[in-house]
């Protein structure tokens, strides 16, 4: 059974006549995969992954997760579809998406308090369990995220993310701030992730060479549309798209490189 | 949390001169709130038909009044109801302004509209009106007076917690909480409250001061006067019935009202500006104290032709004080030269980076070293800058490019109007000398239609133009030194190519000295001229990128 199903998603910010960020978008994620979508600056790919979990409203179009339409859930429905946990957001930037006076592990811990799971022992048992999965030190729980480095907030990001056993990471540009060694560290990270738990993953990036190699399948977005999509070696090796082909032909210079 | 961080804000409040005396003198003022009757050294009440209208003398301190009582007694005893009838009057105020601020923001479209329009029509209401009014209908007491100077702070309280509590709604924290199913409750106990409270107590000092001096006004015209009971405002008053006589009595209760509202708003000034000071805690502070003892050696200086930048012996500590996270680092950045600074996230890059700019967070210091900005008008040493200094800098010597453009750009105000703001925040020309200089840079930035993208707003510009329109603004004091902090890594590859390009563009044609500081080797290796490698806060390498990675720039051609 699919697991995430987008159809004809279609979203404009302003009145009626405002021009739409989203064309009638369509992909799908089944159980345990990983499907990259790359796009450019202002293609649209934050904005669809802040639609899918109900941070944008849609012009049109319907978001399905696991048979529930989303976008027909309100209030207490809703709350409730986001208390389970299942569906889980990973926001691009973890300095803006962690308050700077919470410490991490009350950070990751939030979801499980938000839904009142279980004792507070339990949670942050579970808490400190999450920390120790995307591998980092216990200690480093007490911090806040002044007090830590970029990648290890992004890991903080992710475990608070990974704390209620979701079944699909939404992850917004997962590693674009840090560098060459942690990027590596955080996609392998994920990779895992599904193989130990079997976590489905839409995950968001401007950077072609990171999804290679990473992502079952690709879908690029050009200027709101889903221009291109199919499976990640395909698209790379054949790209149809003039964008594609011009995004490739822009980052072997660079791939070269950054690969060292 | 929130405990731990307004103690700090506390302390590095008082780490300002000008906060200890406030905070002595407001001290000073409770004390003789709490014990001014008992401290008095004549009774307050105590009429002497033999000492009316005396002068100051050795019997009575600060003369006698119409009554022959002891002003100095009076005063002291009529702390305590001046300064209750301030904190009545805030309290109201509070009570009426912070939850339905916060209502405001949750209760829906029509609450929001009605609570916003009842607020504007309050604040166009005089006080003095209200107050006479409510007097009128409760009677004259300082209870009443004080009921109506509240129900005219409230809307104070309701624009400051709303304004900061939209603010903080709109981050991406509280909008990760509302997607745990998070309830309203929780958000404000965990995300809202340690933020407004800071803010709420700089408006409380604030308003006490005005609650102070609004009820010696009303007192003056006999609004909320009990006699035979003293407060400040009634001793100003009566004391002006006999100005001819005494000219110098309303000195006194005038002097102590203006010392503590005086005392009240410096110590709010000194809460906001190192509270300010927060926002700008930033990336990679912490993280290169954690460096393991197998340090590496850092590389010694290496003196380049024309240097603009020179950075010697740089140690910076974070924690305050506590522990050292760059050990002692040095590199010049020579003019038309493009130096690349980097390293992996916690290398100590952005903390030198910081230290250059003048721009550590709260608890990150530079302990030792020397950072000089040479050539041009002067030689300066930017680490013995305040900030007057460092507005004279940054602008005309220094500029500064960050890697969100979009929050250093104010959404509300058109891109070209912030623009010609930095071009005389530094130079004496005219709005309209300025304007066309404006669409000059944004040209030589390469915006294309500079006339069209004047008058539009940051939220209107992508990511690689708004990221134009900041560098546009960091040469508009035509600076000699130009540093890019991390300016490229949040572009996709083709708008980076076209950043970069334009940058290279700006050091040739300009002679500026560029300091790129990023994380990605790419952009190092094919761009820069020269590179310098930082690790666990050392520079451990440094040299043209083909020597220092052969095997990447041999991989290039």
């Amino acid at each position: 059974m699919t697991l995430l199903g987008v159809s004809d998603l279609t979203v404009a910010y302003g009145d009626k006549n405002a021009p739409a960020v989203l064309h009638e978008v369509s992909l799908e994620v089944q159980p345990g995969e990983i499907l990259g979508v790359i796009g450019e600056t202002g293609s649209g790919k934050t904005t669809l992954a802040r639609t899918i979990v109900g941070l944008v409203p849609a012009r049109s179009g319907r978001v399905e997760f696991n048979g529930v339409e989303l976008s027909g859930l309100r209030n207490r429905a809703l709350r409730d579809f986001r208390r389970r946990g299942e569906l889980q957001l990973v926001f691009q930037d973890p300095l803006r998406a962690l308050d700077p006076d919470v410490t991490a592990a009350e950070s990751i811990a939030e979801p499980l308090d938000a839904a009142g799971v279980g004792v507070r022992e339990e949670r942050v048992e579970r808490a400190a369990k999450a920390l120790a999965a995307v591998g980092l030190d216990p200690s480093l729980g007490e911090r806040v995220p002044g007090r830590l480095s970029g990648g290890q907030r992004q890991r903080v990001l992710l475990a608070r993310a990974l704390v209620t056993e979701p079944r699909l990471l939404i992850c917004d540009e997962p590693v674009s701030a840090l560098d060459a060694a942690n990027r590596g560290h955080v996609l392998r990270l994920l990779l895992d992730l599904r193989d130990e738990t079997g976590v489905a993953a839409l995950v968001i990036s401007h950077d072609l060479q990171s999804l290679s190699g990473f992502a079952d399948r690709v879908a690029v977005l050009y200027q709101g549309r889903i221009v291109e999509h199919g499976p990640t070696r395909h698209v790379l090796d054949n790209p149809q798209h003039s964008y594609t082909q011009r995004l490739l032909a822009a980052a072997p210079r660079l791939r070269s490189l950054t690969g060292a | 949390m929130s405990g731990v961080r307004r103690a700090g804000t506390l302390r590095r409040a008082l780490r300002l001169t000008s906060a200890r005396i406030a905070l002595g003198i407001i001290l000073l003022i409770i004390v003789l709130a709490v014990f001014g009757g008992a401290l008095a050294p004549q009774n307050p009440l105590t009429q002497n038909p033999d000492a009316v209208l005396r002068g100051p003398g050795s019997a009575h301190w600060l003369g006698t009044d119409y009554l022959g009582r002891d002003v100095l007694s009076r005063l002291m005893a009529g702390t305590g109801r001046s300064v209750v009838g301030a904190l009545e009057a805030v309290g109201i105020g509070l009570l009426l302004g912070v939850l339905p601020g916060l209502a405001s923001l949750w209760l829906g479209r029509t609450y929001e509209w009605i609570s916003l329009r009842v607020v504007d029509a309050f604040m166009t209401l005089p006080y003095v009106v209200l107050a006479v009014a409510v007097t009128g209908f409760f009677g004259n007491s300082l209870t009443a007076a004080m009921t109506a100077v509240g129900v005219l702070i409230a809307p104070l309280y309701f624009r400051v917690t709303r304004a900061a509590a939209l603010g903080l709604t709109r981050t991406q924290y509280v909008e990760a909480a509302e997607l745990f199913g998070s309830s309203r409750r929780r958000i404000l106990r965990t995300h809202l409250w340690s933020k407004i409270l800071p803010t709420l107590a700089v408006t409380t000092a604030q308003a006490l001061a005005s609650a102070l001096l609004i009820v010696s006004s009303l007192a003056f015209l006999g609004l909320g006067v009990e006699p035979p009971l003293p407060t400040w405002g009634e001793l100003l008053s009566s004391d002006l019935d006999y100005l001819s006589q005494q000219p110098w009595a309303p000195l006194f209760p005038g002097l102590l009202i203006m010392l503590v509202a005086g005392a009240l708003n410096a110590f709010a000034d000194a809460i906001r500006d190192t509270g300010a000071a927060n926002d700008l805690s930033g990336a990679d502070t912490v993280s290169a104290a954690d460096a393991p003892d197998d340090l590496p050696s850092g590389v010694d200086l290496v003196p380049v032709a024309e240097p603009v930048l020179r950075v010697e012996g740089l140690r910076v500590t974070v924690n305050g004080g506590r522990t050292e996270a760059v050990h002692g680092v040095s590199f010049e950045v020579g003019r038309g030269e493009i130096v690349g600074l980097v390293g992996e996230s916690g290398s100590g890059k952005s903390l030198t980076c910081r230290a250059v700019t003048g721009l550590l967070a709260p608890g990150c210091e530079r302990s030792a070293g020397t950072v000089d900005l040479l050539g041009g008008s002067g030689p300066v040493d930017l680490a013995s800058l305040d900030r007057a200094g460092w507005n004279k800098v940054r602008g005309p010597r220094i500029g500064i490019v960050f890697q969100d453009p979009a929050s250093y750009l104010n959404p509300s105000i058109q891109v070209g109007k912030q623009l010609v703001e930095a071009i005389r925040a530094h130079s004496d020309i005219s709005r309209t000398e300025a304007r066309a200089r404006a669409i000059e840079l944004f040209t030589s930035v390469g915006l294309r239609e500079p006339e069209t993208v004047y008058r539009q707003y940051p939220h209107e510009l992508s990511g690689g133009m708004a990221q134009r329109v900041l560098i546009a603004i960091a040469i508009s004091g035509d600076p000699d030194l130009l540093i890019a902090d991390e300016a490229t890594s949040a572009l996709d590859v083709l708008v980076q190519a076209e950043v970069l390009d334009l940058l290279r563009g700006l050091v040739q044609d300009r002679g500026l000295a560029l300091l790129l500081v990023t994380h990605d080797l790419a952009v190092v290796a094919e761009f820069c001229d020269r590179v310098l490698v930082c690790d666990r806060g050392r520079i451990v390498e440094q040299g043209p990128a083909a020597n220092v990675w052969p095997e990447l720039v041999g991989a290039e051609s």
